[in-house]
């Protein structure tokens, strides 16, 4: 099992820039039970959320997540699954 | 419904920076004009365009949906005229509005063509064919071995999309007007939507259905910011609200989160909804069947302003009753007779419901849900930081489920039902206006006699109005289980009933 550990920052501002469809995605790949994403069961993602992920603050660099310690800004569904990919595939 | 309701794209993101900016903007103060020119630059920098062809077109887009959420109108496109042009009308402490509400920009348009059926790569020329067979006008044929369509023929019924064993037939809406359950949308002279505000009764729904973010609404936040630094301003804030600013705003956090921003004092607006079930359900013991046929529920202004606008001879049929929003309005300034109110919710319709001249609402500004979270966000207010002080508990279990679908007529129905247990009540829900207009239909035909009729324009209910962040089946589930939650269950045990006489004629 590869672990992967993300972190996605729930603060207001990360919230509004779309923080939750994020997590909706990562939740809507477990649910997933494809014979596809035979190599995504070989990931532990474990997703952790927090206030201060984006911590220090910039402008403009919401929602931030960070996949195992990497830090991510303007952070989307499409990127953060497109490095769950990766990750998967790697 | 279209399926990118719940889904955060491009322009989710973009409407939700120009509220932003715009709350930023109010309460820092300062030289309105010139920051406000500098605004869409701050949202669309750099050089190279992210989605359109343009990054000056971008920008211009921007430049209207920041001004329609300063509350002023869109420029003509064929004139000169500054971005900040007529700012200086719109820095005032009170509501400021120049109809219409909801409003096309024309030039962010992609005109995309009214309903259109047409065949795809995907067709194999099958042997069956039956998209022939089932066209009942003959306008599908095979030509080279693959389906083809003759548009002059074709009268878009889709019955061929429907029986292609391939999926190689679409059939393609327009999503504003698909949204539409007014038929209000139609096309300008170069085919771009345009808005028969005869017909709009301002759901909001054709605004969070433009994939291309050609849409929007006024908002207020403007001028309520202003009138939050300078007075007492008091927020109602409606059931939907809970779940849709993120895992750290639990209901029992919104009260004081609400008072960082500036409000004086919050309630919420279920305890209207209690006031109006109890008000409701009077009605309907009075006068259904003796006076009339059948009852609408009142609450929902897009549902009720369309069944009066196209069943005027059943106008009467809607209850009179007062909205939630009103009732709580009413309250609220009994108690604090020189305070400004605010609604906050899910509804675009809730901003005309309260310039209504028919009925005084006492309700100075409405906003929405995702307008509130631009100002969560320009003031810098983080839900972790928020202590627990007064958690709301103002309202029954069934004045929060009004929220949801099949909500309000739950609890008028309870109501009755503590009163007269053994009573049988017939009821019917919709909610999107294209079914409420055929619930209506069905009304006028004489089918839905003694009927309690709920009506709600949003498909889903309010937790489904334009206004919202959450996707509708969360939103749902979080409004449930705070309405569990409620310290009673009935909406006459509500400690605010004992007032009602005296606020229905203040």
């Amino acid at each position: 099992m590869k672990k992967v550990n993300l972190e996605v920052c729930v603060c207001t501002e990360c919230v509004m820039m779309g923080a939750m469809e994020i997590i909706d995605a990562i939740e809507g790949l477990k649910s997933l039970e494809t014979d596809m994403t035979d190599m995504y069961k070989e990931l532990d993602i474990e997703v952790k959320t927090a206030s201060s992920v984006c911590a220090p603050k910039k402008l403009h660099a919401s929602p931030v997540v960070k996949i195992n310690g990497e830090r991510f800004e303007k952070a989307n569904s499409a990127m953060i699954m497109g490095k769950i990919s990766e990750l998967a595939y790697k | 419904m279209s399926s990118m309701r719940g889904v955060y794209t491009p322009v989710t993101k973009l409407r939700r920076q120009v509220f932003t900016e715009v709350a930023r903007l109010a309460y820092e103060g300062g030289d309105y004009s010139s920051q406000l020119e500098r605004i869409p630059y701050s949202i669309i920098p750099g050089e190279i365009p992210t989605y359109r062809e343009s990054i000056f077109k971008e920008r211009a887009i921007v430049g209207e949906r920041l001004r329609l959420a300063m509350g002023m109108s869109l420029r003509r496109i064929d004139e000169h005229a500054p971005l900040s042009e007529g700012i200086d009308d719109t820095v005032i402490a009170e509501k400021y509005y120049e109809p219409p509400l909801v409003n096309v920009i024309s030039f962010a348009c992609n005109a995309c063509p009214e309903t259109s059926v047409f065949v795809t790569n995907n067709c194999q020329g099958c042997l069956a064919h039956p998209c022939t067979a089932v066209c009942p006008v003959k306008a599908a044929s095979i030509v080279n071995g693959r389906s083809v369509i003759d548009s002059t023929k074709c009268l878009k019924c889709g019955r061929c999309a429907d029986a292609c064993p391939y999926s190689a037939i679409v059939k393609r809406k327009r999503p504003c007007a698909s949204a539409c359950g007014m038929d209000a949308i139609g096309s300008d002279n170069l085919g771009r939507a345009k808005i028969d505000y005869d017909k709009c009764v301002s759901c909001g729904q054709c605004l969070v259905s433009c994939p291309f973010g050609a849409i929007a609404d006024k908002s207020q936040i403007f001028q309520l910011i202003q009138a939050i630094k300078q007075g007492e301003v008091i927020a109602e804030i409606a059931p939907a609200f809970v779940g849709q600013f993120g895992p750290s705003a639990t209901p029992e956090k919104m009260k004081e989160a609400l008072k960082k921003l500036g409000f004086a004092e919050v309630y919420e607006t279920a305890i209207g909804a209690d006031l109006c079930t109890v008000e409701e359900a009077k009605d309907f013991l009075e006068k259904v069947p003796e006076e009339q046929p059948f009852m609408g529920t009142s609450c929902c202004p897009a549902w009720s302003v369309m069944a009066k606008k196209l069943f005027p001879d059943y106008a009467h049929c809607i209850s009179m009753t007062m909205t939630p929003m009103v009732w709580t309005a009413r309250w609220i300034k009994k108690h604090h007779p020189n305070a400004k109110i605010v609604f906050i919710g899910p509804c675009a319709a809730k901003k005309l419901e309260a310039s209504r001249r028919t009925v005084r609402s006492d309700v100075d500004f409405v906003i929405t849900f995702e307008e509130l979270m631009g100002m969560f966000v320009a003031k810098g207010v983080e839900f972790d930081e928020v202590e627990l002080d007064d958690p709301l508990d103002d309202a029954s279990t069934v004045g929060r489920n009004f929220a949801v679908a099949g909500g309000v007529a739950d609890a008028v129905v309870d109501c009755i039902k503590k009163q007269y247990p053994d009573k049988e009540i017939l009821v019917e829900s919709a909610a999107g206006l294209k079914d409420c207009r055929k619930m209506m239909t069905l009304a006028k035909a004489g089918k839905r006699n003694g009927y309690l009729l709920e009506g709600m324009a949003c498909p889903g209910g309010c937790v489904a109005g334009a206004g919202t962040l959450l996707p509708i089946t969360r939103a749902s589930a979080a409004v449930k289980t705070f309405a569990k939650s409620a310290s009673v269950d009935h909406a006459a045990e509500s400690k605010y009933v004992d007032e009602l006489e005296h606020l229905s004629d203040v």
